[in-house]
């Protein structure tokens, strides 16, 4: 088997594991560039369709229900983590992706057009920063 | 693009239908065949609870079936047989939501396979040695299935961020392709 590998091949393998590379560092690079990020608790993010439906406080305990034509589904936050409790989706694959409780995780729900993401409250624009812009 | 790949090394010329004009009955009846045991794949994969905890992540065991038809058959068999089973699963298991995503990875990936057995095809004609191997179509096809899938959910959902998940799916891409060029390469040598 090993013999029939091809050059092609090796070149497509390497190809996609530097793209993988890519996406997966270039958050990391672009907060190296941009080092003096306030430190505020994350906040949890929910949107329909892209719209912003609301923003949520990852240190309360609360249950957040979203209603709409899509369909119903139940968010809950728990110290400081949230899950999705409920969907009635036809995949449920929102409610088994589990809990997230850092920055820059989320949970999908393809079939509702839903996403709940974790922001640290100081990255997303116009939230803590006082200022317009920073130059260097 | 018409073309087939009968001088394909690894393909024994005993596949029925191969080889035959374009529509005859024993071409329909290898097209029926196939496209009935993709669509019984794609069940048996809706069956098996593989859920690494990785939204998405899927093993492509239809993928199978296209991969083999892509070698033995020719494109445009792979292509019909995509869009039975893509129809048939999707009424059958996933809803119309489930057609329009699976629609999506399947073309890319289909395209790209194409693409690359074409290079080969030229390469061939031109008296070189062939530049992809079953193991690198296979494993290509199976990045691009999930990258296509994952665009149509950047669309749908209209959030960016979605991005951050390519690594996830382009390195599940290629190990199941990886695998599933390893358990084709072994179909073809023993049907």
């Amino acid at each position: 088997m090993i013999k029939e590998i091809k050059k092609g091949d090796v070149l497509l393998l390497a190809a996609f594991i530097a793209a993988a590379l890519l996406i997966a560092l270039s958050p990391v690079l672009r907060s190296l560039a941009s080092s003096k990020e306030y430190e505020k608790a994350p906040v949890l993010e929910v949107r329909v369709a892209g719209e912003l439906y609301g923003t949520y406080d990852l240190q309360r305990d609360q249950t957040i229900t979203i209603q709409n034509s899509y369909g119903s589904n139940t968010l809950t936050i728990r110290d400081g983590a949230a899950s999705m409790t409920f969907s009635d989706c036809k995949n449920q694959i929102c409610v088994h992706a589990g809990a997230i409780h850092s920055p820059g995780q989320m949970i999908v729900c393809l079939p509702h057009r839903l996403s709940a993401e974790i922001v640290s409250a100081s990255s997303e624009s116009g939230k803590a920063p006082a200022y317009d812009a920073i130059s260097r | 693009m018409k073309f087939s790949f009968q001088k394909n090394s690894i393909t024994k010329q005993t596949m029925p239908g191969h080889g035959q004009q374009r529509g005859s009955a024993q071409q329909l009846a290898a097209l029926g065949m196939l496209s009935a045991l993709a669509l019984a794949l794609s069940f048996l994969e809706s069956l098996i609870p593989f859920q690494p905890g990785l939204p998405g992540v899927k093993l492509g065991l239809a993928n199978l079936v296209i991969v083999f038809a892509l070698y033995r058959m020719d494109p445009h068999s792979a292509l019909l047989i995509n869009i039975v089973r893509i129809l048939l699963a999707g009424l059958l298991f996933s809803g119309l939501f489930g057609i329009l995503y699976s629609a999506a990875g399947a073309a890319a990936s289909l395209a790209v396979m194409t693409f690359l057995l074409w290079i080969n095809h030229k390469r061939e004609q031109a008296g070189k040695s062939c530049l992809f191997s079953i193991y690198g179509i296979s494993m290509t096809g199976g990045v691009f299935h999930n990258l296509g899938q994952l665009i149509i959910a950047i669309l749908f959902l209209s959030n960016l961020n979605l991005v951050y998940y390519f690594p996830v799916m382009i390195v599940s891409g290629i190990i199941t392709g990886l695998v599933n060029g390893m358990i084709v390469r072994l179909l073809l040598q023993r049907l």
